[in-house]
């Protein structure tokens, strides 16, 4: 049931994207700038900036504790800075010490910026379905028909139209997190963020979930990607980032960060990462 | 008279107590669901209200909200009948009860839950009444259908403001009888008869719940 027809006729009735489609391939789509956290007076992250361009893949690697988690949690508010700057397409949606975003835009704001967790945290009393519609009809307004057939497109895409009627606790992990992709990318999101997604998984439903995810960025999707398979970030991301205690050490293409870092911080990392 | 003799008796009093702790049940219950929002707001007064009604409501014995309601408030001209006063006190102590329940049922709710819903730009409207109340369910199921029970029970009370119930049948009988040990029994087999296929339905439902969702609880 799944065919190109059937998506160009769900219309959009909400198109807040629209200024940021029209954001040419390579212009730059987010910008954080000074990026500081801190939880109850520990410093998580101490003034950290990033600047993503559209069809851009970026992965953060770097030890646990280092803030690459929280660094990207920002990227769509979860986190709230304490400090800094956020700009995704040309809206400032964050500046200074307070949020000053309002919050209907925050939840416009959310559309445009998906999520994948290290724990999927997909809905469990809804089916795969169900959970890929959830939000297409009460974030964006689509009719529950045309989100159920988004919602069967997007399963199909990651092959699971035939798990569409399951709950996730019938389906493996990398399944949920195929699951919790396709929910995401139901936005029709114009950033994907993923935090550790294969960190919770076995490395063969850690592959599945990485397919995906590649084809993703074939696609040109943006994407952002906390992880530690320092494979898949070698293959697949633009740029690398290695954090260390609330900083960046050190970013570049992956073949200079991971394969000729220059600060020994960087080194230490990589050998325990990969030479163990 | 023996032991079975006096149920049909005491049974009458059985739609006098189910009504009374249904009632007070459903209207706590509805009451029950603002006090725990506000219970988990993020403002501090409406926080400490809650918490104070709460603590009121588990501090006070519930004969004495009976004795206030019945017999304080006619003083000031204000004459409820029995059952009526037995319903509001008991509903006013439920919905402080249920409160807590339903915010045990909330907490229940792993923190990732709210995060995908956030993530998903989900209001939060809809992330309560589609992601978190659905969930909650488990936990506050049977913790609401164990509350039920104890209350049916503890609306005995309501015999000492006059209503009609098992209770105060029991009294009545054995007020005209030397035979009290048989006929409390009595009563106390007639509230069995009730409590039991309650707990039994309980855990059907609950079980059914958990059924429906898969084993597994999500993380």
């Amino acid at each position: 049931m799944a065919t190109d027809d059937d998506r160009s006729a769900v219309p959009d009735p909400l198109t807040p994207t629209a200024a940021i489609r029209s954001i040419p391939e390579g212009a730059q789509i987010l910008e954080a700038r000074d990026i500081k956290v801190d939880f109850s007076g520990h410093q998580v992250l101490n003034g950290v900036s990033l600047a993503v361009n559209r069809g851009e893949v970026i992965a953060i690697i770097g030890p646990s504790g280092s803030g690459k988690s929280t660094f990207l949690r920002c990227f769509n508010l979860l986190q709230s800075p304490s400090a800094g700057h956020l700009t995704i397409g040309d809206t400032e949606v964050f500046s200074g010490s307070s949020s000053n975003i309002r919050s209907r835009d925050l939840l416009l704001l959310r559309r445009k910026v998906g999520m994948c967790f290290q724990s999927f945290n997909l809905f469990p009393h809804l089916t795969a379905l169900e959970n890929v519609v959830l939000a297409q009809v009460r974030a964006l307004g689509r009719s529950k028909r045309d989100a159920r057939t988004r919602g069967m497109q997007l399963l199909d895409r990651v092959g699971l139209s035939d798990r569409a009627d399951m709950k996730p606790s019938q389906l493996s992990g990398g399944q949920q997190q195929r699951v919790a992709i396709a929910r995401a990318l139901a936005l029709d999101p114009e950033i994907m963020l993923f935090d550790e997604p294969t960190s919770a998984l076995d490395p063969e439903l850690g592959v599945e979930v990485l397919a995906v995810m590649r084809e993703l960025a074939d696609e040109g999707m943006t994407m952002i990607i906390v992880t530690h398979e320092m494979h898949f970030a070698e293959d697949v991301a633009d740029r690398v980032i290695f954090m260390a205690d609330g900083n960046i050490v050190e970013e570049g293409t992956p073949k200079k960060v991971i394969r000729n870092p220059e600060h020994a911080r960087t080194r230490k990392f990589l050998s325990a990462v990969i030479d163990r | 008279m023996n032991f079975l003799e006096y149920i049909p008796t005491l049974a009458s009093g059985i739609a006098t107590t189910l009504a009374l702790t249904a009632l007070s049940f459903a209207f706590g219950a509805v009451f029950a669901l603002p006090v725990a929002m506000a219970r988990s707001s993020r403002f501090r007064s409406l926080r400490l209200l809650a918490g104070g009604y709460i603590e009121l409501v588990r501090g006070i014995p519930p004969i004495a909200w009976l004795f206030v309601l019945f017999f304080g408030l006619n003083q000031f001209g204000i004459r409820l009948n029995s059952f009526t006063a037995a319903v509001i006190g008991l509903a006013i102590i439920s919905a402080g009860y249920l409160a807590e329940i339903y915010r045990a049922g909330f907490n229940a709710v792993p923190a990732g839950q709210h995060e995908a819903a956030s993530a998903l730009s989900l209001s939060s409207r809809t992330t309560f009444s589609s992601v978190v109340a659905p969930q909650a369910i488990i936990t506050v199921l049977p913790l609401a259908i164990a509350f039920f029970i104890g209350l049916l029970k503890d609306s005995a009370v309501a015999s000492v403001i006059g209503v009609q119930d098992i209770t105060t049948i029991a009294v009545s009988l054995s007020k005209r009888s030397l035979d009290s040990l048989t006929i409390f029994l009595a009563a106390g087999a007639v509230y069995l008869l009730i409590s039991i296929p309650i707990a039994i339905f309980g855990s059907w439902l609950g079980n059914r719940i958990a059924q429906k969702w898969g084993a597994r609880h999500a993380r």
